[in-house]
């Protein structure tokens, strides 16, 4: 059977995985078949657009660009590609515009940004504007800079009905929402390095119903992690550090599955009663502050929640608090399928 | 469910036939709407693949089906063995799955193919090398389209 023909078939078949145009008229290669060998033939060509946009979707927008000088078959392959990824460091804003205004998909499954803020901000805006505009479901939105501190989310990104997953990760950058936040589809949220009050994250968390996995990675001034108002979220992550202190309580009463790393507080689990899963890597850390008779009496206190727990993975400075707190340990020995990871 | 019902055959386009567990098929959308419609028998015909790429596609589909209790393999032993999988495929085999992926409709193994050959082709050389694709723009063009975006092509 000729390629060519091949090739038709797939377009008529309705359940193709992707869309598939025809570009294969001009095909010089008409005589194999799926699964001979070919060598030298240039078959990445003979594909449809559809399927080179799911090649080019996997590397930075920059090297999709540059796909445009292979040959005339590519030359516009690239400004339908469904997914962007742009690190703007070091590129003059205006060249960064000329190529979003060259973009012609009209909608984008992903959208990721890495910019500097500085002297940036009305760009910046109108970058997240345009992912939103084009309806982005995976937006992820890099700010690796501790020179801006105030930048303010344009309002659209906080009433943004079609994101499902959303990253950010702000530098220093103070979040606090002046609008409502409606993050109708959002599942997906993973905030790192965020400046975030008790109040702004309670009007984040209430403007996602759907929420169903919250990764808070060093980020700070919140002191309540409140979750209860949160029925789909199941997975809750966050990493603290001696900067970074994160929250001094928790309450999760959703949540499956845990895990905590480092923390210098002592973090009191306040209700985590639906957990099965929990990762504990955490120390606490003695300032001079801290008696061994109060850390114990922490280490109680969370293992104390944990009991219906039935896989739970401890890092080794836990571990070693634990082993001291022996004695209320064994009431958890019929416990089934624990792991222990020194 | 008799056993003889869980099984299912596909007979490739140089009629190699494949006895397979009718899970282990069903993650290819084509087939699963075929079984659905009732339109063929225990026997699906797949005049667009050749037995040798349907069996790799079985090999992956084996190793990502979940099988009564088999499915426990961790995600990133998974992940390790999709990469092993297209390591060194030539890229014939690789855009040969990439249709059959396509055309069978494994969302999973389309994604994994592409990814491969995004992989394999870093720079513009490697893909004129790799992918035997040859420029047929005057270098006067070439330089116009760079100037297009140059941000691009700064280094």
């Amino acid at each position: 059977m000729a390629m060519a023909e091949n090739y038709r078939q797939q377009e008529g078949a309705t359940t193709a995985a992707v869309e598939t145009s025809s570009h294969l008229s001009d095909n010089p290669h008409q005589n194999g078949m799926i699964g001979d060998s070919n060598d030298g033939f240039d078959f990445v060509s003979s594909l449809p657009d559809a399927i080179l946009h799911l090649i080019l979707s996997s590397i930075p927008t920059k090297s999709a660009i540059r796909t445009s000088v292979l040959s005339k078959r590519w030359r516009h392959v690239w400004c339908e590609t469904p997914s962007l990824s742009i690190d703007s460091h070091r590129v003059v804003t205006r060249s960064i515009n000329k190529t979003l205004a060259s973009f012609s998909a009209p909608k984008i499954t992903s959208f990721h940004l890495r910019t500097s803020l500085v002297n940036r901000i009305q760009p910046v805006d109108s970058w997240i504007e345009f992912a939103i505009s084009h309806d982005a479901e995976k937006l992820s939105l890099e700010f690796r800079d501790p020179r801006v501190r105030d930048y303010n989310f344009p309002d659209s990104f906080y009433t943004n009905s079609t994101v499902k997953q959303l990253l950010v990760d702000s530098g220093s950058v103070v979040m606090i929402p002046r609008c409502t936040v409606s993050w109708t589809s959002l599942k997906n949220l993973s905030l790192s390095y965020c400046k975030l009050s008790d109040e702004s994250l309670l009007k984040i968390l209430s403007g996602c119903p759907l929420l169903e996995s919250l990764e808070l990675l060093f980020c700070d001034e919140f002191r309540c992690l409140d979750l209860s108002q949160s029925p789909c979220l199941r997975r809750l992550e966050m990493d603290r550090s001696d900067w970074f202190l994160g929250p001094t309580e928790i309450v999760a009463p959703h949540i499956h599955c845990l895990r905590l790393r480092h923390s210098r507080l002592p973090c009191r689990l306040v209700d985590v009663s639906s957990l099965t899963e929990a990762n504990l890597n955490i120390y606490f850390c003695d300032l001079g502050t801290l008696t061994p008779d109060f850390l114990q009496g922490n280490v109680i206190k969370m293992l104390a929640k944990l009991q219906n727990v039935e896989k739970l993975t401890v890092g080794a400075t836990f571990l070693q608090d634990v082993i001291s707190c022996g004695s209320l340990w064994c009431t958890f020995s019929d416990a089934q399928g624990r792991i222990f990871d020194t | 469910m008799s056993k003889s019902e869980k099984k299912i055959v596909l007979k490739s386009l140089d009629n190699e036939a494949f006895e397979v567990e009718k899970a282990v098929a069903l993650q290819s959308q084509t087939i699963w709407v075929m079984c659905e419609d009732k339109c063929v028998g225990n026997e699906i015909p797949l005049e667009n693949v050749t037995g040798q790429i349907l069996a790799k596609v079985i090999d992956y589909c084996k190793k990502h089906a979940v099988v009564d209790g088999d499915g426990d393999e961790s995600s990133e032993e998974l992940k390790n063995w999709d990469t092993e999988f297209t390591k060194n495929m030539d890229q014939s085999t690789l855009f040969n799955m990439i249709l059959a992926a396509n055309y069978l409709n494994i969302k999973s193994l389309l994604n994994l193919t592409c990814q491969a050959v995004a992989d394999k082709t870093k720079t513009i050389d490697e893909f004129h090398t790799f992918l035997n694709i040859e420029n047929n723009f005057t270098p006067e063009e070439e330089a116009q389209i760079c100037q297009e975006n140059l941000w691009a092509f700064d280094d």
